[in-house]
């Protein structure tokens, strides 16, 4: 498989699997009437108290077991996350291959740069 | 208050609808989002901007695999650049978290209002030709490799080309980057502006390009919104869901629109709004 069509697949169905999280999730809430301890009018309110500072990782993991609906809709923005940090990937092995040494070292910047503010500027900023 | 099913269809249609306006006027869904979420819904703009951004990433990877194939993206010029604009991103959304704790909002808002503005007024300009006229390589031509070919559907043939002054075009990358972080917006008229004017690069190569640009830079800042609590599961929801539907039926439509008309309808709502976003940041109204 080329390259250009292995970005083209990982985009897509980074697109269509988060989707598919982010609805579940939803369909979830309104048919539990809810998500674990949360309900409906909390969960579904412009000015909600309930963001993503407290759905770290691990956190989202132990809900989607516990098929609670608001962790599907994080796992599908954790897969949306990590759709494009996959195409650089890809990217940056394809620059590898062929020994391409100045867009190896541009493309593992900017991997350093996603990786920076996904792992670890939150620990920095104390989020 | 608006009950819970209504605010889910509320969201889902305002994004939408803000997807499809993003992807006729070339602005991307953020530029209406975030001023009818802040300004008529009442959302507060941590989670407007938060929202916004991450339906960028959906927007960006559901087009960029067309793109892609049609062999219209560049992908080592983007990701090149995007060394620019992710450092940018994180610049953005570390300052925007100072801004919201020093209560300066408002700040916000007016640079958005003028970003607005300033974006519509580039979009406006912009040379409608498929392709710029020609100058001589650089230094930055041979070292960044800013070569490729693409096959031009309007002109009826394979274009070679080659992009110059990597330098100014990162530049304004870095800049696009720290709106994207502060804003939540794709800033995709300054990717464009870069590629298009300062890095001489055709039309449709830099459109597509700075489209796929803008996930690499909205993940990156996405992941310091994530920390700080801007997301907003059941806001962020609605809208990646309503903006990707939204523009892909823009686009889709995008192919057959002829007359222009239609267009300036559109440009002058935002206008509208960029202009409401500055008033609201002077003070006046709401």
């Amino acid at each position: 498989m080329d390259f250009e069509k292995a970005i083209e697949l990982t985009l897509r169905a980074g697109a269509l699997v988060s989707a598919a999280l982010i609805g579940l999730g939803l369909v979830l809430i309104y048919a539990f009437h809810g998500s674990g301890n949360y309900t409906i009018p909390q969960i579904a309110s412009p000015k909600s108290p309930i963001n993503s500072s407290q759905f770290p990782v691990w956190r989202v993991l132990r809900g989607v077991v516990a098929i609670h609906g608001l962790d599907y809709i994080y796992l599908g923005l954790m897969a949306l996350m990590a759709t494009p940090i996959a195409a650089v990937v890809l990217t940056l092995a394809n620059f590898a291959k062929n020994k391409n040494v100045v867009y190896t070292a541009i493309v593992a910047i900017v991997l350093f740069n996603m990786l920076l503010s996904l792992l670890v500027l939150p620990l920095l900023l104390g989020g | 208050m608006v009950p819970p099913l209504e605010l889910l269809g509320l969201v889902l249609g305002v994004s939408a609808l803000s997807g499809l306006l993003g992807a006729l006027t070339g602005l991307g869904g953020g530029a209406f989002l975030v001023p009818i979420y802040t300004l008529y819904m009442g959302i507060p703009f941590p989670y407007a901007a938060g929202a916004s951004l991450i339906s960028t990433i959906a927007t960006s990877s559901g087009s960029a695999s067309v793109y892609i194939r049609r062999g219209l993206v560049n992908v080592r010029i983007g990701v090149g650049l995007a060394v620019a604009t992710t450092t940018g991103s994180i610049i953005g959304s570390i300052l925007v978290a100072r801004i919201y704790a020093a209560g300066l909002e408002h700040i916000l808002y007016l640079i958005f209002g003028v970003v607005l503005l300033a974006q519509i007024y580039v979009q406006w300009t912009r040379s409608k030709s498929e392709l710029p006229p020609p100058r001589d390589p650089d230094w930055t031509t041979r070292v960044f490799q800013l070569w490729g070919r693409y096959y031009d559907e309007a002109l009826g043939r394979e274009v070679e080309y080659h992009g110059v002054r990597w330098w100014l075009g990162a530049l304004i990358m870095l800049a696009a980057g720290v709106i994207s972080g502060l804003l939540g917006i794709g800033a995709g008229v300054l990717k464009v502006l870069a590629m298009d004017w300062a890095m001489n690069l055709p039309m449709k190569v830099s459109t597509t390009t700075s489209n796929y640009m803008i996930g690499i830079t909205a993940a990156t800042g996405s992941a310091v919104y994530w920390a700080h609590g801007y997301i907003q599961p059941f806001l962020a929801a609605g809208t990646a869901i309503g903006v990707l539907a939204g523009s892909y039926v823009g686009t889709k439509i995008l192919m057959k629109i002829t007359g222009r008309k239609i267009r300036y309808i559109f440009i002058a709502i935002l206008a509208y709004l960029g202009v409401r976003m500055v008033l609201r940041g002077l003070g006046y109204g709401f």
